[in-house]
């Protein structure tokens, strides 16, 4: 009688990490994160562009499917999309709390973060959040 | 080799149910069947996971059609590790004595195939990403 009570409470548990998973994965998060120059230009992001910046790792399959969605936000907007495998720029991904690929950043010109996803983004979300006149040349 | 994303959903759905039902029913013997389970998709590979080859004819039988995705082998491959630790772990411990922990070890397994079957979420392939970079801070010329 125990033990099935115990099973019950893991089961339980289970299915609130899961509500909990599905409310968080591939939302967009506000923060009051930034880009420095430095970091910008080691992306190879001009400081007057928006951009999607993309963290990734090898073996990441949501990574590929974060991708198409950026690229069909960057038909639409003008906005740069860079991809950075996770691998080889562990500092910047540390600097910026990054523990999950795929993680999107975001990025207003001048490296303000707009803000974030982890898991697959929404292209609607984002393109809505580029899309304030301010963030978009067109 | 490429894995339908859908395929291990569907052979963690059957892992939680067989070890929900080893758990309640206290048999060791079906734990020890899930554990050669864990051991032959992790040591063998997943083209030989008796639950993914399950999920390949009940696939073809109801035709289910073509991968939505696919997703790489070596994550998922890592994550059976961990189930055959935990399950491994589980059985050594009831077979000696220390019953309530080796029961413990399955309830973890239970909690964590149950997680990515409904959600797709696999804990075990998180891990095996973050050790990857872990790992790539220490020797950055391995990929």
């Amino acid at each position: 009688m125990t033990s099935l009570a115990v099973l019950l409470v893991v089961l339980a548990a289970v299915a609130l990490v899961a509500a909990w998973w599905r409310r968080w994965d591939g939302r967009l998060r506000a923060t009051d994160d930034r880009f420095t120059p430095a970091q910008l230009s080691s992306l190879g992001i001009p400081p007057d562009a928006a951009a999607l910046v993309e963290f990734t790792s090898p073996h990441c399959a949501p990574c590929v499917a974060t991708r198409r969605v950026l690229e069909e936000v960057a038909t639409r907007l003008s906005v740069t999309v860079v991809p950075v495998d996770i691998v080889h720029a562990l500092d910047l991904a540390r600097a910026h709390h990054v523990l999950r690929a795929p993680t999107t950043f975001v990025i207003a010109p001048g490296g303000r973060v707009l803000g974030r996803v982890s898991g697959i983004p929404l292209a609607d979300d984002l393109t809505r959040l580029l899309g304030d006149p301010r963030y978009a040349s067109r | 080799m490429e894995i339908d994303v859908r395929g291990p959903r569907f052979a963690a759905a059957i892992t939680c149910a067989v070890l929900v039902v080893a758990y309640l029913l206290r048999s060791t013997g079906l734990l020890v069947f899930q554990t050669l389970v864990f051991a032959v998709a992790a040591f063998a590979g997943l083209r030989w996971s008796p639950y993914g080859n399950l999920f390949r004819r009940v696939k073809r039988w109801r035709g289910w059609g073509p991968p939505p995705a696919t997703e790489a082998e070596a994550p998922l491959r890592f994550a059976q590790l961990m189930g055959f630790l935990f399950t491994g772990a589980g059985v050594a411990a009831i077979s000696s004595g220390a019953v309530g922990l080796g029961w413990a070890l399955v309830l973890v397994v239970i909690a964590l195939s149950g997680l990515l079957a409904v959600t797709g979420l696999c804990v075990g392939c998180e891990v095996y990403g973050i050790g990857r970079r872990v790992i790539g801070r220490g020797a950055s010329g391995l990929r």
